[in-house]
């Protein structure tokens, strides 16, 4: 079967986006949980990777199911460029909508998977040198752990944002730019 | 003679250097090595060619087992790194997403077996490194971490691949697309080959127009009078039956409506046949394509029609259909 279109653009934008998010996103990292400059890279590479890895995965599963109007949107913008915004249309405010949807998603999913990377980066021969779990619980280190949570919790958020800004702000000078 | 036969020597010295080396690779150092199962597979090739119904598939999946074992065995000692997999392990992967998701036809590559392939491949890398002397192991931090990154860019790259054969879903399922521009796209490029593919509007309209004429031929000029009145809808029917028994194999087939028009002209009439594309255009504006179909009325042979008691029953219609541009393949279309 001969084939006739190719996402070469498709391509290359994931990648130029996965460079950015990394470069961004190490950054933070390294800056606000005082990582090893390796370490935060290797965190940021890897949560980057696997949560586009699932986004695709989302987007495969989804696209077969799309209604006929999504499908039109959908198309207009891949194969012409084109989101129509005219009035009576609600693709903005879906547009809007799933933009939302997958910016608070990606921050789940990026949390999540740094904590299994940390997880995964333990060693066990560590771990042993950890006291005993039935020992009485040291309110205090709950305390610290807790707030140790916390900021991992705010800085995927705000590696998060960055990156989509710094996405947002290559797709908007691209539009400009064409049109 | 002497000097014939110092040469013969030499020339036999350099060919038997030549091949030492391919002699030695080919030939099994003892019994159990991977040339073994190298020659175990071809020879299971050989046999599975020989026989056929349930034998065959057994030995032709014995034959890839064989194969997949034996490469994976040979690329062990010497591993060349490329991307970061050796060699081996590419081989292997692609031998494996062949022979296991390559399902509906052995001998065909399916498109499964190209997104899974880089995926594999750097499974098959990561599993030496839980293994240690026969023994389960967790590897270091520093491999674990470069497992991890190898991992996630492959799968990365499966969803690429992916990606690209569901592009290629969309343009056989919508080939529409296809005949117009992409370039503005900012994702999607296309040769430009496939551009003259006739376009399904003409295919609706070559179907419609026999349909068409079959209703109005032949009738009385006062039937086809009543029955010009309330075409719209008639049409838009018959178009629909046409869509959906013709374009069932696409499902662009949602985007495709047939419209008419009547306009009087003269002594008759002109009935415009459109089909119009609904889809996504590179302008943004719908397009149709037309065929005019030009209604007359004409005097029938009174001989012929026996009915002498009504004057008006002796005029029939006369339709016939034209497309200005009917030959060329990708009719220039136009703008509602």
């Amino acid at each position: 079967m001969p084939y006739n279109t190719y996402p070469i653009g498709a391509i290359l934008f994931n990648f130029l986006f996965l460079m950015v998010a990394m470069a961004i996103e190490g950054y933070v990292l390294s800056k606000r949980l005082k990582y090893e400059k390796r370490i935060s890279a290797f965190y940021a590479i890897a949560i980057n990777l696997f949560s586009s890895m699932l986004g695709w995965l989302i987007f495969f599963i989804v696209e077969p199911r799309l209604s006929s109007p999504l499908r039109f949107e959908l198309f207009s913008y891949v194969f012409f460029n084109r989101l129509d915004f005219s009035a009576g249309n609600s693709s903005l405010v879906t547009l809007i909508f799933i933009g939302l949807v997958v910016f608070i998603g990606t921050f789940i999913v990026k949390y999540l998977l740094l904590l299994l990377f940390s997880f995964a980066m333990t060693d066990p021969a560590t771990d042993k040198k950890q006291p005993d779990p039935v020992e009485p619980r040291d309110t205090r280190r709950d305390y610290r752990n807790r707030q140790q949570n916390t900021n991992v919790v705010t800085t995927t958020l705000i590696a998060n944002a960055l990156s989509y800004s710094a996405i947002l702000l290559i797709v908007f000078i691209r539009t400009v730019g064409v049109n | 003679m002497d000097v014939i036969s110092q040469f013969i020597r030499q020339v036999l010295k350099f060919l038997s250097n030549v091949f030492q080396p391919v002699i030695k690779l080919v030939s099994p150092p003892k019994a159990f090595s991977w040339q073994t199962l190298i020659y175990l597979s071809v020879f299971s090739l050989f046999m599975s060619y020989l026989s056929d119904g349930v034998p065959q598939e057994l030995i032709s999946t014995l034959g890839w087992i064989f194969l997949i074992a034996g490469t994976s065995w040979s690329t062990i000692d010497h591993p060349r790194r490329i991307f970061g997999m050796p060699l081996g392990a590419l081989i292997t992967g692609a031998l494996v997403s062949v022979f296991a998701f390559g399902q509906d036809n052995r001998a065909d590559i399916s498109s499964n077996s190209f997104v899974l392939w880089p995926t594999l491949s750097a499974l098959i890398t990561a599993v030496p490194e839980f293994i240690d002397a026969g023994k389960s192991q967790i590897p270091r931090p520093e491999v674990r971490q470069r497992l991890i990154v190898l991992i996630g860019g492959s799968l990365v790259i499966s969803c690429w691949l992916q990606f690209f054969f569901v592009v290629q879903g969309w343009t056989r399922n919508y080939p529409s697309l296809l005949s117009d521009n992409f370039n503005n796209s900012a994702f999607v490029r296309k040769t430009d080959v496939e551009a003259k593919v006739p376009g399904n509007g003409e295919v609706i309209l070559n179907e419609l127009e026999p349909l068409v004429i079959q209703e109005v031929a032949g009738k009385s000029w006062s039937q086809v009078e009543r029955w010009l009145s309330s075409s719209q809808k008639r049409i838009q029917e018959l178009g629909n039956q046409v869509i959906a028994l013709k374009l069932t194999d696409y499902q662009e087939k949602d985007w495709w409506q047939v419209e008419s028009k009547v306009v009087s002209e003269n002594s008759g009439y002109k009935l415009k046949l459109h089909s119009v594309w609904n889809g996504p255009t590179a302008d943004g504006k719908r397009y149709f394509f037309t065929r005019t179909c030009p209604i007359e009325p004409y005097v029938a042979d009174t001989n012929v029609l026996a009915q002498p008691d009504s004057n008006q029953s002796n005029i029939i219609a006369k339709i016939n259909c034209f497309s200005g541009n009917k030959n060329l393949l990708n009719p220039p279309r136009s703008h509602l």
